[in-house]
């Protein structure tokens, strides 16, 4: 019976459009520990993670199969999650597992007509005769210790979707309750090995749900939903209780839990950058026309995006306990705060409101991009590696480290507008190009000092730790590099050789070298001890923006310098 | 000193202070790490550290900012007091620089490897060395040959082996590969020190396996794991427990007798005669069973095929070759030469520094994230003479007579519990004068920008008034 009713929904999933604006039927289940990667996480968390690893998107937009242009609203994670496990034999069948690796779908023989599809159906895959042999090789590849190719972390990837879809759908992957305090055992018992009490109350909130499910067939009203939502909200409250009484110590703070929830619904980053951008945009305004309110409200909205900022980055740290220095997401985090943060002092020093468009514009495109590719940039809560946890040094040091490259994209984004200065009229301009050339040298300066400090405290952090102060690491190498880099500029501008138009130039060019340092030794080189922070993808784009900028610089330079013959 | 030749020495010493210089040992020392770090990509640590970080380019370069430094300074002289930051952050550079040296002539960086409840008084360091033992009638081995090596800048080769006189016979060293994958073939060799070796296939629409069996001599039989079943080569009778069981048993010339017994029924489903060559089904999931290769009278030998570029598995191996006879050693390990009236043994590995006491390791312990198998943290216990029970765990390394003992990294077996605790040892003599250096580089450079500020305030000032 309830199986037909689900059915039924799992059917206006496809065909209706979502009719009420709540943002997930099963609210309340949002806040339900979970335990999972290490550590207790909120089931709102876990369902996002699980639907971006098998979908690739952390809310469900209706299958690809039906009409275009009828565009579905997106779903909650936790509706979609609670319905492959009430009825997995129709999820079975729906295109819902992403495969994008070109190579891979080949070597399945999907999609022979190459319509571009990027989403096959569980039982399309089970079915497929060659995804066991491809199993086996990756097995093979495994035990040999070889490093994976592409291909076959595709492989990898695809056997991790299906069988998360498996372990959601049968309940394994869902540890919902600790063992009674004094057991012994660490790991949690999953929804399959309920049984007696436990068993009764999460039944008490399937059913819930389940009627939950069913009204939505009928057009309900919104009281009519509320009233069943508060409904689960007592069968989820109920069940949480019980659950805490088994062990209240491993069950883990309920405050916790809800800030990430809060963390997750909030977003306050994407509000941040909205902030950020208005900030530029009052900016700009200030800079052309020099009118004090537009300098006020860039600096209310500078301010207004850093609180969000911080307060994203607060929860952050709050809710893990521990500093955000550990993977490439929260650097790219951390980088933007850092460039507002020395803009705004620079401004209040020099009244040079350049320094906030440049500032602002980092800063958005650093949050966007933190956003957009949750493939590269992993935004999830991990517990740390043994290395990294608790010491002191190693968390001075990433910090000055990631500090300092702040500091350097502050002089990228000066070089970059300056050098558009150049394209207009070097003369016309002397004044702007003299503010803005100080700022980059300020910059430089305040990044040379940061960077020095942060390399002799990693040494510091790697002779404690290791005994051994410099062991040409290639994360520790490349960052000797941008320094070399950065204190070369400086030589060359003591010895007379790099003026106004060669300070910007080089600032522009050498901020390669820290994202060599910064995302190249990870993604690219992907060798050494820092292999903690290492990932894939992104490489085309990050090269592209490289190139694009040397290119960039070599055409102004080229005009720069046929006008500068003219005038001779 | 004539006039010119003074004008002479002053336009030197003007080159070596030179800005020009400066930007040029800058950038070179950039350009040099860069290939360094992309070698290190490619091969890896060592193959870097030798091709590029300790190379003569390096240290000439490093060399060169010495004496850049040091003159950069003596040009400067008397200095002034604005020249405090960029005095003091040339000067950290340079003891910096000599720290390093000091690390690198007089340092040991090594590590120590405890199986859980056992001793060991050695640190292994990466040098690597050769020695031959020899024991003759079964007595005790005598070494009769040692010598350090370093293969990866002199690889022997036939023309130019490294040889080891031993009596009126020689020991030679005629191949190295720096990266080599071991592997385990079977010959056909004597009916004496040999047995059956057979290449199995088990394929099926979902699995296709291929592996070797080999029965060592002297053993009744020998099982391994295929897939869903079990394999098993006997001499004489074999009695069925339970389980998936596919037998073998010789028989005379180049056929071998096979039994499948099925766990579902618990009995013997089929038999028959196979060669190499053929095949039959076995009935287990449909899975067909190939004997792929069969030698009756079988060695065991251990060969290295090599590799351009490191996995975990790979290690350095060299040839060996003694009265004709030619082995392949890998890198810490021993192999045998058997003559007329003596055996040698031949061990080439890791050069060894005697503590001079044993450590024990008492206990390890690994803490793991809740629910999970991810380490968490881990920690020894070690007994040392005179200090009583330590601890060393991450991040809290422990000091005796110079060294300091770091916890690096653990072994694992396939249930992961932990079998083997690493220490990394060390002493660096240098470590206090880095230290030094350090922070006058930061100290000055700090100076250097805030003296850079004030004067441009001033400059800035003199703009105004003018």
């Amino acid at each position: 019976m309830n199986n037909r009713i689900i059915t039924m929904f799992f059917l206006t999933l496809l065909v209706f459009p979502q009719q009420h604006s709540f943002a997930a039927l099963a609210d309340p289940l949002k806040t339900l520990h979970i335990q999972d990667g290490g550590r207790i996480k909120p089931f709102n968390t876990f369902a996002t993670e699980a639907l971006q690893l098998v979908y690739g998107r952390e809310t469900f937009k209706g299958l690809p199969s039906d009409e275009e242009g009828k565009k579905n609203e997106s779903r909650d994670a936790i509706d979609i999650l609670l319905t492959w496990m009430l009825i997995p034999e129709h999820w079975n069948e729906a295109p819902i597992i992403q495969i994008r690796h070109n190579g891979l779908k080949e070597a399945l023989g999907l999609d022979p007509e190459k319509t571009k599809k990027t989403h096959f159906s569980p039982a399309e895959l089970m079915r497929n005769d060659r995804l066991a042999l491809l199993i086996q090789e990756l097995n093979n590849q495994r035990e040999a210790q070889e490093k994976l190719d592409p291909y076959f972390q595709a492989v990898q990837t695809l056997e991790s979707q299906i069988s998360m879809f498996q372990a959601i759908s049968t309940g394994v992957a869902l540890k919902v309750l600790p063992p009674s305090e004094g057991s012994g055992i660490k790991k949690w018992f999953s929804l399959n090995e309920l049984n007696g009490d436990s068993q009764k109350l999460f039944s008490e909130i399937t059913q819930s749900f389940i009627k939950l499910v069913t009204m939505q067939i009928s057009a309900p009203k919104p009281e009519e939903i509320k009233k069943v939502q508060q409904e689960l909200k007592v069968a989820v409250e109920k069940f949480k209780e019980f659950a805490r009484k088994q062990d209240p110590q491993a069950y883990g703070e309920e405050k916790l839990v809800e800030l990430e929830v809060h963390l997750k619904d909030f977003h306050p980053f994407q509000k941040a950058w909205i902030a950020y951008l208005l900030a530029t945009l009052f900016a700009v305004m200030a800079f052309v026309s020099n009118k004090s309110w537009a300098k006020n409200t860039a600096w209310v909205f500078m301010f207004l995006g850093l609180a969000l900022h911080s307060y994203g980055m607060f929860l952050r740290v709050y809710i893990i306990g521990r500093p955000p220095v550990s993977n490439m997401y929260e650097t790219v985090i951390w980088v933007p705060w850092g460039t507002v943060f020395f803009s705004m002092i620079l401004t209040k020093l020099r009244k040079n409101y350049l320094l906030f468009i440049c500032s602002g514009l980092v800063a958005t495109l650093c949050l966007i991009l933190s956003d957009l590719s949750p493939v590269v940039l992993d935004s999830s809560l991990q517990p740390l590696e043994p290395v990294l946890r608790d010491n002191f040094w190693l968390v001075v040091h990433v910090i000055i480290i990631v500090t300092s490259y702040a500091a350097f994209f502050l002089a990228f984004a000066l070089g970059d507008i300056l050098l558009i200065y150049f394209l207009r009229g070097e003369e016309k301009y002397k004044a702007v190009i003299k503010e803005g050339v100080h700022g980059i040298y300020r910059s430089i300066q305040i990044g040379i000092v940061l960077l020095a400090l942060g390399i002799i405290t990693g040494g510091i952090w790697a002779d404690y730790s290791w005994g051994r102060f410099w062991g040409w690491d290639p994360k520790e190498t490349w960052a000797l590099i941008a320094l070399l880099g950065y204190v070369a500029v400086l030589h060359g501008r003591l010895a007379g050789w790099v003026k106004d138009f060669g300070m910007t130039t080089a600032a522009v060019i050498t901020f390669s070298l820290v994202i060599m340092a910064w995302y190249g030794v990870n993604f690219v080189l992907g060798a050494g001890l820092h292999t903690y922070g290492f990932g894939a993808g992104g490489v085309e784009y990050v090269s592209a923006f490289v190139a694009f900028h040397i290119l960039y610089v070599v055409y102004v330079a080229t005009v720069r310098k046929s006008r500068l013959s003219k005038k001779d | 000193m004539s006039p010119s030749l003074n004008k002479w020495f002053n336009k030197f010493i003007k080159q070596l202070s030179s800005l020009k210089l400066a930007v040029f040992v800058i950038l070179s020392l950039a350009v040099i790490s860069a290939v360094g770090t992309i070698y290190e990509a490619k091969y890896d640590a060592t193959y870097a550290q030798k091709t590029v970080y300790t190379s003569i380019y390096m240290k000439a370069v490093l060399g060169l900012l010495c004496i850049n430094l040091i003159f950069v300074m003596v040009d400067r002289w008397p200095w002034k007091k604005h020249h405090t930051g960029f005095v003091l952050a040339h000067i950290g550079i340079i003891i910096m620089l000599i720290g390093a040296f000091i690390t690198e002539k007089f340092g040991i960086d090594g590590s120590m490897a405890f199986p859980l409840g056992e001793s060991n008084r050695f640190i292994t360091v990466s040098s690597q060395e050769v020695n031959i033992f020899a024991s003759y009638d079964n007595g005790n081995p005598t070494r009769v040959f040692a010598r350090a090596v370093d293969f990866f800048k002199d690889p022997p080769t036939e023309e130019k082996p490294l040889v080891a006189t031993l009596g009126n016979q020689e020991m030679k060293i005629t191949d190295y590969y720096h990266y080599a994958i071991g592997k385990e073939e079977f010959v056909a060799g004597e009916k004496i020190n040999s047995g059956p070796a057979l290449r199995v296939q088990l394929q099926n629409k979902f699995v296709n396996m291929t592996q070797w069996l080999f029965k060592t001599p002297g053993k009744k039989l020998e099982t391994i794991s295929l897939g869903p079943a079990q394999i098993v080569i006997h001499d004489g009778d074999f009695k069925y427990e339970k389980g998936n069981v596919l037998s073998f048993q010789p028989l005379e010339g180049d056929r071998l007798a096979y039994k499948v017994y099925l766990d579902r029924t618990q009995s013997l489903v089929k038999s028959g005669i196979v060669k190499a060559g053929e095949s039959f089904n076995t009935g287990w999931m449909d899975a067909t069973l190939r004997l792929l290769k069969y030698i009756p009278n079988a060695q065991r030998k251990l060969i290295f095929v090599k590799r351009e570029s490191p996995t975990p598995r790979t290690r350095s191996a060299i040839l060996v070759e003694y009265n004709g006879e030619k082995q392949w050693v890998g890198l810490n390990s021993v192999i045998k030469f058997f003559d007329t009236d003596k055996v040698y043994y031949f061990s080439f590995g890791n050069r060894r520094i005697d503590l001079g006491y044993d450590i024990q390791l008492a206990d390890f312990r690994v803490g793991k994230y809740q629910g999970t198998n991810r380490a968490m943290s881990y920690e020894s216990v070690v007994k040392v003479p005179e200090l009583g029970e330590v601890l060393i765990s991450m991040n809290e390394p422990m000091k005796n007579k110079g060294y300091t003992f770091y916890q690096a990294s653990f072994e694992q077996d396939e249930q992961g519990n932990p079998t083997t605790s690493i220490l990394s040892v060390n002493k660096d003599p240098g470590r206090p004068i880095k230290y030094l250096g350090s922070f006058l580089i930061v100290l000055g450079s700090i100076i250097l920008f805030y003296f850079k500020r004030m004067k441009f305030k001033e400059m800035f000032k003199r703009g105004a008034h003018e």
